[in-house]
């Protein structure tokens, strides 16, 4: 084999001779970049049902740069990248500023001189610098030979507050010279100054949730002893950025809703329920306005520039160094060609992602939907969704272009399998005015031809005898007593009272009739969840628990028949288990006879008409409610007085009930585990 | 007896001073390096020294006196005695004690063992043994005209009380360098083979390489669950193949290392300089006993060893290679010449340059009970495939995925084999199979013996493969409504095989194994734990099971490569560790023209012009995956993650890939990668033994290699 392969050598003469350039080539370089072409995490995007769903790579990880010439970074916490083309990273804990270009080559050392911490590092448009020197309690500006031309210290003024320091962490500048500065611990907000370094005043606070615990203590205790509480401060936000147009994003830590804010003119947030890491560390917005994040582990996110998230990708290293995940990640930038810079400051390094042919599909579709293109971006959004067919935000921008091109009936379906709620309300209403419109005249005349049908026929039938035969087998049908007992449910709404006198004291109903009855609810029930049209159902698609369902539907009734019948009988009440049972599922009547009609008809409501579900769904629990206590009232004859305590005290009872299973079932829970314990113990240490 | 081997020893010392002066030529630190070896062994090509003290070698090529040492001179105070002792000795032992969770490591200088050294005519015999700790073990050295065998037999291992054996280095530090010293690298086998570069790093890179040949042991690794909202990196790449080597390209001098048994739990270890020492070795660590986690509660556990040792013969081959064979390239082709003589017979060229897969159904939840969820019919694939060979598409190989009664996830460990009735019956399957095969082309079921659906019973004993702990293995799929899946024993895997052969085998239809050929645990079973090397022999007969039928495998171990007759999912890219210099098409080379080889899936890469790109360089056919229907059907099932696989969407691709591809593919088929070399950051070359020459540039620019211009993201074909 060795001789054939050496044969082969010779054969190939100028094979070697490449072979022996390329050798030569590959001794030469440098050292081959680990130039990665795919990624060590998944990305993820919002699927059309719910949560996440991995998709294509939005981005993969380039390569890393870990030396700057012949400099290291300590430390380093901050980086920005220019729109020429150069990378400044916050050196931190070498007390400088380093510029290189984006290939890591080292350009420029800024602020070797004064520096003591710097934390926070922005360029501007003209290649200026601002660096946010946290020990040195200012704000730096630099030019672009690196001179210092201008420096930002603590505000004079009252409204800065009095006893508050000033330790600048980030710092960003618009075009008109206004500057934003982040100083540790400074819940006010950002603090803003004008070109000339006068204090201009806060922007964009966090706010804090004012939980009932504060509310009770800012009621009950004095002055005196709510000084010496821990205040209630709001969290200081991380990181901030500027986009294009000078609008303001900052990052808080800590995982609520609005972690990720984009403030307008007026200072007001403009994303709303944005879902952020909670550890978020770094934002930044890239020159076509979409807005990224990075959380100290890792996680990459992109949202759009109405605050919608697109895709997570990166994660947290498993302590291999894998190009594309990282340990303690501290900042973002991007650059013109839409490619990411990630700092991180455990690694030292940065990281450099680059956006896939994928991405950049997505990103000009975008672009034109952003701009209003509606129509125009239906093909890009197309072929987006050739690459993902569960990509949600390309159904929403192909059903904005039918919805702009006036057809309703595709957008709707476009919304439909995108699952956008809003949209898929509004293209159905216009689908449904439309059919309305054709057929108004259709319906009236079947309408008034069954209102016809309905007076006359009675009539007819009545006249003619016809109707006998029917009346007849009706009544056969009646007369058999699980049916007669199931449809004395009719009987409710007329007397309520009598209907339960007769429950109680006339063996109107049994049992058995009171089982059926529990069953139809729970089929009702059912039907609700799973058949309700999707813009009012509650479960996502494709799940079913019936199971559950089960066990929850029939363990609530059951408790409640069985703790009311106990309540009952110590307050000398006179009905028995069974009558409980049997007239609690007639109490269930009008959730039978209301709710498949709502049902029916939510497939018919867009959002505009959903109050009517949600009176039919009043309607229901209100008239159980009524029932309920009409019941209760009767079958145990009680006063109304009484009723209540009764109620009361079953309900109560109840929630005392599951306490105490669930209490029982932690220490039957540890019982087990101890006892396994024991056994595997005894196992292990003899086997 | 005694008394003539010491006068051997004279007259070999007497030989070596000798010899020193003839290669003074070599700097001073060199002839450190030699002091204690004498010469052991000899043929023509190779001449083996040995320190009999440390067992140390030092390998010399007969022709023009360059050496490869196992060991590293002494550096006082640089180095503590721990690392000195892996450095200097032959082997290295791990054991674990009542004492302490972590192994503790013993060498040739530390633990002090009595060594007793038998030099042979071609080679020498060791006998190791520790007194205190009752440890001895024998290690045996071969020479041939290639290279050297060590082995350490089983039987020779002995552990006193209370000492339990657990891992084993066999000449951790050959050919290792001091941070640049040497121009090279090291290949490890990560991917389809990748770099390590020996340059001196100034310490930027803190981690070693280390990873489980065949992937971690499923049996002993705790089971790492994704925290809600933060998902888990993907897992990193598997090693397929246990090999490694050093090229000292500035000496033309290298080795190939493979394991050659005892590979079945084994580490390949490659520290560059910067990782714990100033020195790039790269290693196999053999492991006897692993730690895992004995769950003492639900909730807690405590570490421990295994109580069980997997002792087995342990044999490890370092091939010399020389001046143009001492690079990646050569290293490869001496893999292939092992492959060959290991018995890997090359397969007739198929010459199926497209594989197309279909999707049938997956399995997803309604209110009355689980149902198939159906993507494509038997019928509708036939129609696919009738369309695409009226446009063009030649020969191509059809795998069928999700055919089975309830869908594809349903139906896992099920054992029942027959075709889901939404499909189509078996006379449309046959149809589907006939139209595939009509011009040459192949149709494969895919089956996957290995995992079970939980919502099926099972008796746990026979069926589940249960961890070391004794609990149920599986594994997260990510996906509902079956968000994990368990694995059955290989005893079970055999019975579903032989039942699947049972039933179908009559069809003559190609089988494509998922998930059996690369995945690898101990396991228990009536209280017995079972070993890797056990479950590969479990799947080796299941496979066996299969009789005649065709068989493709997905991203298969080596221990599987001349059982199959198409490698599905080459690795084509590793798993983005920083210190890796570049990906090497290692196995590429070694493989292509043995058998056909196919690249995952085109259908999930976001850059589809790199990947057409990367699949020339390594000379892997494309893989689609297709549905009539979008995937969209698929969202409540398993197979959610199937995003894009729509016929439409992929129709012309598909056409103008083979296209595309035809005319190179066909030029190379059954042809040896000879060459391969990069050229620049992003430009490689790849020549095949019948004189064609492949350029591809990943780059935006275009690229000049010597008269010829190859376009910006583009190839060039030239024939010599």
């Amino acid at each position: 084999m060795k001789t054939k392969r050496r044969a082969n050598f010779r054969q190939s003469q100028k094979g070697k001779r490449w072979l022996a350039l390329a050798l030569a080539a590959f001794c030469l370089l440098p050292l081959l970049s680990a130039r990665a072409a795919n990624a060590p995490y998944d990305t993820r995007t919002p699927y059309v049902l719910g949560g996440m769903s991995k998709t294509k790579d939005a981005f993969l990880p380039l390569t890393t740069l870990e030396k700057f010439g012949e400099k290291d970074l300590r430390n380093p916490d901050d980086l920005a990248v220019s729109s020429e083309g150069f990378l400044y990273i916050a050196d931190t804990g070498n007390a400088r500023v380093l510029k290189s270009t984006l290939e890591g080559v080292l350009v420029q050392e800024i602020g070797t001189e004064v520096l003591k911490y710097p934390r926070g590092v922005f360029v501007t448009a003209q290649g200026q610098v601002y660096v946010a020197d946290t020990r040195g309690k200012a704000v730096y500006l630099f030019g672009r030979d690196g001179a210092l031309l201008q420096q930002f210290v603590r505000p004079e003024s009252p409204l800065y507050g009095k006893d508050v320091d000033f330790n600048p962490v980030k710092v960003a500048a618009d075009e008109h010279g206004n500057v934003y500065v982040i100083s540790e611990g400074n819940s006010s907000g950002v603090i803003q100054f004008s070109r000339d370094g006068d204090f201009l005043g806060f922007v964009g606070a966090n706010k804090t949730p004012l939980s009932l615990n504060e509310i009770i203590r800012r009621l009950l205790f004095s002055n005196q002893q709510q000084a010496q509480m821990k205040r209630n401060v709001p969290v200081a936000p991380v990181n901030l950025a500027l986009d294009s147009r000078g609008l303001l994003y900052t990052v808080t830590q800590g995982g609520a809703n609005d972690a990720l804010k984009k403030f307008n003119m007026a200072g007001v947030n403009m994303f709303e329920r944005t879902q952020v890491d909670t550890l978020v560390a770094g934002v930044c917005v890239s020159p076509e306005g979409n807005v990224y994040t990075v959380s100290s582990d890792g996680y990459i996110a992109e949202y759009t520039q109405d605050g919608e998230l697109l895709y997570i990708f990166g994660g947290r290293d498993d302590g291999y160094n894998r190009i594309g995940l990282f340990v303690s990640a501290a900042g973002i930038a991007a650059d013109k060609a839409g490619r990411l810079y990630v700092l991180d400051a455990e690694r030292r390094s940065v990281t450099v992602l680059a956006p896939t042919e994928y991405a950049d599909t997505v990103h000009s579709a975008l672009l034109m939907y952003q701009n209003g293109q509606y129509v125009e971006s239906r093909e890009p959004w197309e072929q987006a969704l050739a690459q993902d067919a569960m990509f949600s935000l390309a159904y929403r921008g192909i059903g904005e272009a039918y919805y702009k091109l006036g057809q309703y009936d595709k957008a709707q379906q476009a919304f439909l399998q995108g699952r956008h709620y809003t949209g898929y309300s509004e293209a159905f209403w216009e689908t449904r005015n439309a059919w309305l419109m054709d057929n108004l005249a259709v319906i009236l005349v079947i309408l008034l031809a069954l209102y016809l049908i309905s007076k006359m026929g009675g009539l007819v039938l009545k006249k003619t005898g016809w109707g006998l035969p029917i009346q007849r087998a009706a009544g056969r049908v009646m007369a058999v007593p699980l049916i007669h007992q199931v449809a004395y449910l009719r009987r409710l709404p007329r007397n309520p009272a009598e209907a339960f006198y007769g429950i109680r004291f006339e063996r109107k109903v049994s049992v058995w009739s009171a089982t059926v009855v529990y069953v139809l609810f729970f089929l009702c029930f059912l039907l609700s969840k799973y058949a309700t049209a999707f813009l009012f159902k509650s479960i996502p698609e494709g799940r079913f628990e019936i199971g559950r369902d089960f066990v929850t539907v029939f363990g609530v009734l059951g408790l409640a028949v069985i703790t009311n019948n106990l309540i009952s009988s110590i307050q000398d009440g006179e009905a028995r288990l069974r009558d409980v049972y049997n007239a609690l599922a007639y109490c269930l009547m009008p959730y039978i006879f209301i709710k498949p009609f709502l049902v029916l008809i939510s497939h018919v409501l867009t959002r505009n008409e959903a109050f009517l579900l949600g009176l039919g769904d009043f309607i229901i629990v209100a008239s159980i409610a009524v029932l309920i206590v009409v019941m209760v009232r009767e079958i145990q004859a009680y006063t109304y007085k009484k009723t209540f305590w009764n109620l009361l005290l079953t309900v109560l009872t109840m929630a005392l009930i599951v306490v105490t299973l669930a209490i029982a079932f932690i220490l039957l829970n540890q019982v087990v585990d101890f006892v396994s314990s024991i056994i595997r113990e005894v196992r292990f240490r003899a086997g | 007896m005694r008394a003539k081997q010491s006068l051997n020893m004279l007259c070999l010392l007497a030989a070596l001073l000798l010899a020193l002066p003839l290669s003074a030529a070599s700097a001073v630190d060199v002839d450190e390096r030699m002091a204690g070896h004498q010469l052991v062994a000899e043929n023509s090509a190779l001449r083996l020294y040995a320190d009999p003290a440390t067992l140390s070698i030092v390998l010399e090529e007969t022709a023009g006196g360059r050496r490869l040492y196992s060991t590293q001179k002494d550096e006082q105070g640089r180095i503590n005695q721990s690392w000195k002792g892996l450095m200097q000795s032959g082997f290295a032992v791990e054991y674990f004690n009542d004492r302490t969770p972590t192994p503790q490591r013993i060498d040739a200088i530390n633990g002090k063992p009595e060594i007793a050294f038998t030099a042979l005519a071609d080679g020498f015999d060791a006998q190791v043994h520790y007194a205190e700790l009752g440890i001895s073990l024998l290690l045996q050295m071969r020479l041939d005209a290639g290279g050297i065998r060590v082995s350490v037999p089983a039987d020779s291992l002995k552990e006193g009380e209370g000492v339990r054996l657990s891992g084993l280095y066999l000449y951790p530090f050959m050919g290792a360098t001091k941070l640049g010293e040497t121009e090279g690298y090291m290949l490890v086998p990560e991917g389809s083979g990748a770099l390590i570069s020996l340059k001196n790093n100034q310490g930027k890179y803190k981690t070693p390489y280390q990873k489980r040949v065949y992937g971690d042991n499923l049996g002993t690794r705790k089971q790492s669950v994704a925290l809600a909202g933060k998902w888990l990196p993907r897992e990193p790449a598997k090693i397929l193949a246990p090999f490694f080597g050093m090229a000292h390209t500035d000496r033309e001098l290298a080795y190939l290392a493979y394991v050659e048994e005892g590979q079945f739990n084994a580490d390949i270890l490659a520290y560059p300089n910067g990782a714990i020492t100033e020195y790039n070795w790269i290693a196999a660590r053999f492991i006897y006993r692993e730690q895992y986690n004995m769950p003492t509660t639900r909730t807690r556990g405590i570490l421990t060893s295994e109580k069980t040792p997997y002792f087995r013969v342990i044999s490890l081959r370092f091939e010399l290679l020389l001046d143009e064979e001492a690079d990646y390239t050569g290293m490869a082709r001496a893999y292939r010449d092992h492959l060959i003589n290991r018995g890997l017979t090359p397969k007739e060229g198929l010459g199926l340059y497209t594989r197309v897969d279909f999707l049938g159904a997956d399995t997803q939840k309604t209110l009355l009970g689980d149902t198939a969820a159906v993507a494509t019919t038997f019928s509708e694939a036939g129609d696919i495939l009738a369309q695409l060979k009226a446009n063009g598409l030649k020969a191509p190989l059809v795998i069928f995925k999700g055919w089975q009664t309830g869908g594809l996830s349903k139906n896992l460990g099920s054992g029942d084999f027959a075709p889901e009735g939404k499909l189509g019956g078996m006379g449309d399957l046959r149809k589907l199979a006939a139209t595939a095969r009509d011009g040459g082309g192949a149709f494969f079921l895919e089956q996957d013996f290995l995992h079970a659906n939980p919502t099926r019973r099972y008796n746990t004993n026979r069926d589940l493969a249960k961890s070391v702990s004794q609990a149920i293995m599986f594994t997260q799929t990510g996906n509902t409504p079956y968000d994990s899946l368990y694995y059955l024993t290989p005893g079970r895997a055999y019975d579903l095989a032989a039942r699947y052969q049972a039933v179908l085998g009559k069809e003559k239809f190609g089988v494509s194994v998922d998930a059996l050929p690369n995945t690898l645990f101990s396991y228990d079973q009536y209280g017995a734990v079972h070993s890797r090397g056990e479950a590969a022999d479990g799947f080796l007969k299941a496979l066996g099971a299969l009789g005649g039928a065709a068989v493709a495998l997905d991203q298969p171990f080596d221990y599987l490569w001349d059982r199959m007759d198409v490698l599905l999912d080459l690795p084509l890219y590793t798993s983005n560790y920083n210190f890796f210099q570049a990906e090497v098409p290692f196995l590429p080379i070694a493989l292509h023209g043995l058998l056909p080889y196919y690249a995952g899936y085109m259908n999930f890469e976001p850059n589809n012009r790199e990947f057409f790109l990367k699949m020339m360089e390594y000379g892997a056919y494309p893989s689609f995956l297709l549905t009539t229907r979008s995937p969209a059907v698929l969202k409540n099932t398993n197979s959610s993650d199937v995003y894009s696989s729509q016929f439409s969407v992929y129709h012309q691709t598909i056409l103008a890939y083979a296209a595309e591809l035809y005319d190179f593919f066909s030029r190379v088929e059954g042809a040896q990668i000879f060459g391969h070399s990069i050229l620049a950051p992003g430009v490689v070359s790849v020549s095949y033994d019948n004189g064609l020459m492949l350029f591809v540039n990943y780059g935006e620019e275009a690229y000049q290699a010597g008269d010829a211009v190859i376009p910006a993201r583009s190839y060039l074909v030239i024939e010599e």
